[in-house]
């Protein structure tokens, strides 16, 4: 692996100046002044000869390890152009976070125009004092480059989400298709008589949400009287506004309550977790569901249920999609480690699934998808532990070739996993398939592996999908998905933790037959053949895991379970 | 909490003026405002232009509201049962069936059927002197607590709009005295009932909606229940006749026997059992004997079924009629180990199954001339995860820890049936097709 380290060392410690004492030329900076900004010195020192092979990248990355953006077209970059605003960081580079701005090298004025012949006529290995503007702005605009990203101290090169521009988003989903977040105040104050004063946030503004919104009284009152009509706290609703099918879940907490509300498409059992899992989430970044009140916090807010929602439905440029589609994704929304495969890890069971939970909610881009990305801090920010603990704890997400985390080895040591014929317990989607397909039509058409807890997911993967793309109609993985939802709910009502209801007994195994009759093509004479298969959760013993498989009717069950026995080492 | 937990609470409004109309249910009744404000928040949304479906509650609690005919307002309640309470003190198993969303709908739609069954439409809906209805509402509280306390656990209509049936051993010639014991009434509409159950109806019985066949079967149980030998009773049909009343005519003909014609204004009750009811009846009395003898398996003795069958459901899905059966009575096999649950559990089991099936992979068709009334619309869409399947989901089954239980559907027919936890997996498939293919068999239902 090819480390670029960057050559930048701290050689000094930093030194404050405030902007009145500041050494760089303010009055020929005018931009400057504009923000309650801070000038500060760095010492680095500097080595372009160490650089080797990577001269195709900019000396700005390659020398200082700062990144930038492309340069928009569009109206966003307007004020902007010719300032070197660090909109990305490599770890270790001087500046200390996003929305920096480099002023000067060795107090000589840079911009984007003239940055790359400065840096180039750093020759020997030197010292060189840099200059860099960084806001003080205490949770406010950290420089005009970032507005979005207030107050976290690193901010990660946020990928656009679809149909979100600058100026208007478009809604997710289409705009009549009803869904929402609301945050209520449950304290009425009745002096102040001030319009819709208990929404303390909402998202979105669309029109179909605004009659959610114009309901919100439903929410607040079932909420407020049905735990003494039937003696439990409220969970769901189910609602009809202008003909849609929509649940709505709640969550309660002192006196404000959270409704979020979806289409009927999202099964109400996985509704309750969803906004369990927001939740969580919400408390991981701020602590409390106390930031819904602050409105510094809104553009973040907003794009976190702009990202939940479009998880959860269709988007709005795909109308012919099958409603299953979504299905797949809800399901395995549960896992941890889906776009994220789980390596190793040393945290504890509760840490991991916070840190996973962030990682869902934030979906930052895969470091892979472009080399020069490697290396790059992602995530850099203070968390709110839920396994409460003395001290201030922050979140750090680095892609693998970090330098700063001198993660080499361990790279190495995936590589070699991944590339291993198989592994148990990790990844060995490859020869399963074969333990069951004798002949030559596959009688295995899908199969989900899943522990949360160690976050495995085994799947097949995307080529074996292609493989058997022959054989089956693609609506089925689909399908499978819908029916393991079903399962997963039905097993949740009665997981032998809980207690259970009574009148409820425990299940221990659950299976559906289905049957796709393929249409008819107009001329064909002979049909293709109607497929039936079974999606089955297995419950096997003594090690009790989630195993799902989807099979053709024709093989037995007990074959399956004992290959999934063998092929994943449950049999001792 | 309002009331005993796991009990089920109706409350009955107008719909415009929210006043209460009657509540019946849970032995404590809510307070005033607590249906207050149940009915305001309906209200509320429906000003907005929401309509509040249902709601649920940790631990199983529920509610569900519906409006029929813009005019009456229906709320079920049903308690939340709080995790390791009053489980030594109820001794079996709560039956929780009870409060599935599917069967709260489902209810209230049967006491809606029942209101306009004893009263009429008019009544309801043109309702001037509120004072008046409340009190002629009275008379439907008996139908309606049999609704509510579900007395006989074998019947399973109200929950399935299907007819339960007993299938008799010599059809034949009961069809046929029903027939004519109908005609000769200057009827189209007669119905036999052994147990509760139709044994044989005209063919027009059948044209009825399945709703009001369980309803009507429903009102012969009570009438029966009462001892009266014969009976003269005002029905409005919910569906074929809401305005108009009819008048059903039952007779006893042996305990656990009756006979039912729906009439006009002749013959006279005293007319027709003088005169009719002996010819018809009285050369039939070994046989109804026979069907009797039947009980609860509800399957002539000819429709063999294999041991290891609990329990079963099976449903035509066509004509809209059911058999639920019980073959052999748990205590048969008093040294099974794990012990197979009681029959009461037995019934309690396939009825959750049964709402298993039909909320998640089984569609149920909605019989033609049910009506649309307001919110009826979206009754088929409620369910959570049946629409979604892109492909037909045939058969299901789950296994737990007390027993094992299996359902099949076919395009005329749905089977559910529980095994005892003896049975091996793999042959629930065989047992489910040959219980389905031995009574097809021998009895062509």
């Amino acid at each position: 692996a090819v480390v670029r380290s960057t050559l930048a060392r701290i050689s000094g410690r930093k030194r404050r100046e405030s902007r009145n004492r500041g050494g760089a030329r303010e009055d020929s900076m005018p931009w400057v002044s504009a923000f309650k900004t801070q000038l500060k010195t760095v010492l680095v020192y500097l080595n372009p000869k160490r650089l080797g092979g990577s001269a195709a990248l900019p000396l700005l990355e390659s020398l200082l390890g700062v990144l930038r953006l492309p340069c928009q077209p569009d109206g966003a970059s307007v004020g902007r152009e010719g300032r070197l605003t660090v909109d990305g960081l490599i770890p270790g580079s001087p500046a200390s976070k996003c929305g920096d701005v480099l002023v000067a090298v060795d107090d000589v004025e840079v911009s984007s125009e003239n940055i790359e012949q400065v840096l180039a006529s750093v020759l020997g290995p030197t010292q060189v004092r840099l200059t860099l503007a960084t806001s003080t702005n205490p949770g406010g605009a950290s420089g005009p480059g970032c507005p979005a990203m207030a107050s976290v101290p690193v901010v990660p090169p946020v990928r656009p989400l679809p149909g979100e521009d600058a100026c208007r988003p478009r809604p997710v989903g289409g705009g009549g298709v009803p869904h929402a977040v609301m945050y209520l105040s449950l304290q009425m104050d009745a002096k102040s008589p001030r319009d819709e004063e208990e929404i303390l946030y909402q998202y979105p503004a669309s029109e179909a949400a605004a009659r959610l919104k114009g309901a919100r009284g439903i929410f607040m009152t079932l909420c407020d009287m049905l735990d003494s009509v039937t003696g439990g706290r409220v969970v769901s609703t189910l609602l009809l506004p202008d003909k849609h099918l929509v649940h709505v879940g709640y969550w309660k907490e002192g006196d404000a309550l959270l409704v979020v509300g979806l289409p009927a498409e999202v099964p109400l059992p996985c509704l309750q977790t969803l906004v369990g899992d927001a939740v969580r989430t919400l408390r991981v970044m701020y602590g409390s569901l106390a930031a819904f009140g602050r409105t510094e916090h809104t553009p973040q807010l907003d794009r976190f249920f702009r990202l939940f929602f479009l998880r959860l439905m269709r988007p709005s440029d795909s109308p012919l999609a099958p409603p299953t589609d979504n299905c797949r994704s809800i399901f395995l929304d549960g896992l941890p480690a889906l776009r994220w495969l789980l390596i190793a890890n040393h945290l504890p069971q509760e840490d991991l699934l916070d840190a996973c939970l962030y990682m869902r909610h934030h979906d930052p881009p895969p470091p892979a998808a472009s080399r020069r990305s490697v290396g790059q801090t992602l995530v850099w920010r203070e968390v709110f532990l839920q396994r409460s603990r003395p001290g201030r704890h922050f979140l750090l997400i680095v892609a693998l070739t970090a330098a700063l985390l001198r993660l080499e080895t361990l790279e190495e040591a995936v590589e070699e996993r991944l590339s291993a014929a198989a592994a148990p317990r990790l990844f060995c989607a490859d020869w399963f398939p074969q333990a069951l397909s004798a002949g030559a039509e596959s009688v295995l058409f899908h199969y989900v592996l899943v522990e949360t807890v160690r976050g495995i997911f085994i799947a097949p993967t995307p080529t074996e999908e292609a493989q058997l793309g022959g054989s089956i109609p693609p609506s089925l993985i689909g399908n499978f998905y819908r029916c393991c939802l079903s399962i997963r709910a039905l097993f949740k009502e009665n997981t032998p933790e809980q207690e259970r209801p009574r009148g409820a007994s425990r299940v221990k195994e659950h299976g559906v037959l289905f049957q796709h009759v393929p249409e008819n093509g107009t001329s064909s004479r002979k049909a293709a053949p109607t497929l039936t298969y079974w999606v089955i959760r297995l419950l096997p013993e003594p090690v009790p895991q989630e195993v799902y498989v989807c099979f053709h009717d024709s093989v037995p069950p007990a074959p399956v379970e004992t290959a999934f026995r063998l092929s994943f080492g449950l049999v001792t | 909490m309002m009331f005993q937990e796991g009990s089920i609470q109706l409350v009955c409004l107008t719909a415009s003026s929210g006043v209460p109309l009657f509540t019946r249910g849970a032995s404590r009744q809510l307070p005033f405002s607590i249906i207050g404000s149940l009915n305001g928040v309906h209200m509320f949304g429906s000003g907005q232009g929401v309509t509040l479906s249902s709601c649920e509650t940790e631990g199983g609690g529920r509610v569900v509201w519906r409006v029929f005919q813009d005019s009456v307002m229906l709320i079920a309640v049903n308690a939340s049962q709080q995790a390791g309470q009053g489980v030594e003190s109820s001794g079996q198993g709560v039956e929780s069936s009870k409060g599935e969303r599917l069967h709260l709908q489902r209810l209230l739609e049967n006491v809606w059927n029942c209101m306009v069954m004893v009263l009429g439409q008019d009544e309801l809906v043109n309702a001037k002197n509120l004072e008046r209805l409340k009190r002629d509402l009275r008379s439907c509280f008996s139908l309606v607590d049999e609704l509510l306390e579900e007395r006989r656990p074998g019947i399973l209509g109200h929950l399935t709009h299907c007819a339960d049936c007993l299938l008799p051993p010599q059809p034949v010639p009961l069809q046929e005295a029903v027939q004519s014991f109908a005609k000769a009434a200057d009827s189209e509409f007669g119905c036999l009932l052994i147990h509760g159950r139709v044994a044989a109806a005209t063919e027009m019985w059948w044209r009825l909606a399945p709703q009001e066949i369980v309803l009507l079967s429903a009102v012969m149980r009570a009438l029966s229940d009462s001892g009266a030998a014969s009976c003269d009773y005002p029905v409005f049909l919910p569906q074929g006749s809401p305005t108009v009343a009819h008048r059903l005519l039952r007779f006893q003909l042996l305990p656990g026997a009756d006979v039912c014609v729906l009439c006009g204004p002749t013959p006279s009750l005293h007319g027709a059992e003088s005169t009719l009811v002996g010819r018809f009846w009285s050369p039939l009395v070994d046989n109804l004997r026979d069907c009797l003898a039947i009980g609860e398996r509800c399957l002539p003795s000819s429709v063999t079924l294999r041991p290891d069958v609990l329990a079963l459901l099976l449903i035509n899905r066509e004509n809209h009629r059911s058999v639920s059966c019980m073959p052999a009575p748990s205590c048969a096999y008093p040294q099974r180990d794990p012990p197979s649950p009681s029959e009461a559990r037995c019934w309690e089991l396939l009825k959750r199954f049964y709402i298993f099936c039909m909320t998640r992979y089984f569609k149920q068709e909605e019989a033609e001339g049910t009506t649309e009334e307001e919110g009826g619309t979206h009754q088929g869409n409620t369910e959570d995860f049946v629409n979604g399947f892109s492909h037909q989901p045939l058969k299901c089954y789950v296994i737990t820890d007390e027993c094992k239980s299996f359902a099949l559907q076919t395009p005329q027919h749905q089977l559910f049936l529980l095994t005892p936890l003896t049975a091996p997996t793999f042959a629930l498939n065989t047992i489910a097709a040959q219980t389905l293919s031995s009574i097809i068999a021998a009895t062509g239902f």
